[in-house]
């Protein structure tokens, strides 16, 4: 049996149960926001670890469960935990329930998309571009400092740079601009990542195991997914054929962050090199699918299915 | 020059840092993490061929990373002073921002750093109480019945620490020795803190591990062995 973790009415998730609604592939939504109704036991005896889920009123023998798709929300934000009536009891449960299911996710013999310490190298992005850069692409070139002169002298060198945060925590990538620069004396207690402005086209690459889907995103927008903010107009994509040694590439790079599910966002640029700039490792993989039919879903349920780790 | 990045509070590290300059390393500089959150200039500049960082500190010290021999990593929470008082978000984010600029600087010297850092931790690699368990098990240690809490960890009796396939500390047993080691080695942990806890019948159990440990737990033995492998 497969298990999403998450919140059933989010889009990814929700796209994912209807896929394998569809397959007839046998699975349990546990919904976070219904956290009072579900617990967790383990028991050590017998040299190994056994574990037992209760949700609404049944229970799961945790060995049952082969595949695991997370797609798990700060629990702090659950609107439940603010109207429950005892709030501090809620609160210890939910926090309990939280940490052993994080816990238990990085030592299941299941296959996961995806577990904790692969995704963190994506709460840091330099961090992540340094690994990237062992896999044969290149990386824009990228400046952090709290030093307004050092911003303008990497601006003068490159002439359009943007910005964007260092960590996981999403922003809008925004170009540098003259307004912005009166402000540069703001990042004087925290310092902010700079990056030289790559010319080209888009590509978002999901891989799932061993497989590879791409778009090609056709925007004008620094930002594509605010392109309706930033220019006036949507993005438009389209399926994209990716030359086999580059989609070799993206696996070999998913593999090695121990990844088994990745969205890559590449630029193919003018003068024929290919920019990575990250390896997004909970993809919202629902925006390309919906504008493109291209089979996501289908293909990470098959692979949630499918056995061994 | 060497460095040794550690918080003011940590006691363990200062104990360190004191025994390596009797023991003759020179050009040896605390710094805390108060000073590079509050300097006066950081630049780190990461491209396709390379990666290179400097920093200014307040009271002038001129670092650039590229000619600094060793550091010894000790940091682990960052609280820059003026975003405490910012409103809860704004913390959360700066504190978040800061520490992926730290993992991504740190990881850029991994040559040159004893405790490398890892995505999982700006001083090596986390694991949670239930993975450490589920790995000694598979060791084939006893573990204690109860179920770790991350949140409020429960008091241990014994501490035993591996460093390069060493074991300091306590003597438990020679069976408890060899699974330590072989546990450090399986996690690729170059230094490793086991605790244990001892059941009604005096049977030792495996309670805990951490990856950083109170470096003052395996007596100067073990700081000579560090001392070593640090200076070469």
């Amino acid at each position: 049996m497969i298990l999403l973790c998450g919140i059933p009415s989010e889009s990814p998730v929700e796209k994912l149960s209807d896929e394998l609604d569809i397959l007839g592939i046998p699975y349990l939504m546990l919904n976070q926001r219904r956290f009072e109704s579900a617990s967790l036991d383990f028991d050590f005896s017998g040299g190994q670890i056994n574990g037992t889920l209760k949700y609404e009123e049944k229970e799961f023998d945790l060995s049952s469960f082969t595949g695991i798709y997370t797609r798990l929300i700060d629990w702090q934000q659950l609107p439940e935990i603010k109207k429950a009536k005892d709030a501090a009891a809620a609160r210890q449960h939910c926090r309990d329930l939280h940490d052993k299911l994080y816990q238990w996710i990085e030592i299941t013999p299941a296959k996961v998309v995806n577990r904790s310490f692969a995704m963190a190298s994506n709460s840091s992005k330099p961090y992540q571009c340094q690994i990237i850069r062992e896999f044969g692409f290149s990386v824009p070139e990228t400046l952090i400092t709290n030093c307004p002169e050092e911003v303008l002298a990497f601006q003068a060198k490159h002439g359009k740079i943007i910005y964007k945060s260092i960590s996981g925590i999403r922003s809008i990538v925004q170009v540098l601009t003259k307004e912005d620069e009166k402000n540069l004396s703001r990042i004087r207690n925290c310092p902010v990542q700079f990056q030289q402005f790559i010319d080209g086209f888009n590509v978002r690459v999901h891989v799932i195991g061993e497989e590879v889907i791409a778009t090609c995103i056709d925007s004008d927008a620094t930002d594509y997914r605010y392109a309706a903010r930033q220019t006036g107009e949507n993005a438009v994509l389209r399926p994209f054929d990716l030359p086999p040694d580059i989609a070799q590439r993206c696996i070999n790079l998913t593999r090695h962050l121990q990844l088994s599910f990745s969205g890559i966002d590449l630029k193919f640029t003018p003068d024929g090199s290919i920019c990575c700039f990250e390896v997004n490792p909970s993809p919202g993989y629902s925006y390309f699918e919906n504008n493109t039919q291209q089979p996501i879903a289908y293909t990470l349920a098959r692979y949630l299915s499918r056995s061994g780790r | 020059m060497n460095l040794f990045l550690c918080h003011h509070y940590d006691a363990s590290a200062l104990y360190v840092y004191n025994r390596f300059r009797r023991w003759g390393l020179s050009s040896l500089y605390i710094i805390t993490p108060e000073e590079l959150l509050t300097a006066r200039k950081w630049q780190h500049l990461v491209s396709t061929d390379k990666v290179s960082t400097a920093v200014t500190l307040q009271n002038g010290l001129h670092i650039d990373f590229y000619e600094v021999n060793r550091i010894f990593n000790r940091l682990q929470l960052l609280e820059h002073p003026f975003w405490k008082k910012a409103p809860l978000q704004e913390n959360e984010f700066a504190h978040q921002e800061l520490t992926s600029f730290y993992l991504s600087w740190l990881y850029s010297l991994n040559s040159k750093v004893f405790n490398r850092p890892s995505a999982m931790g700006l001083s090596g690699n986390y694991l949670t109480p239930l993975q450490w368990k589920d790995i000694a098990l598979k060791a084939g240690m006893a573990v204690s019945p109860d179920m770790p809490d991350m949140q409020t960890p429960t008091p241990y009796q014994r501490q035993l620490i591996v460093f390069q396939q060493k074991v300091y500390g306590p003597f438990i047993s020679k069976q408890i020795n060899t699974a330590c080691i072989q546990l450090a080695q399986q996690t690729g942990h170059e230094l490793l803190s086991f605790s244990f806890r001892q059941d009604e019948n005096g049977k030792w159990l495996f309670h805990n591990a951490s990856s950083f440990p109170d470096l003052t737990a395996g007596g100067d033995a073990l700081l000579k062995h560090i001392y070593s492998t640090f200076l070469n």
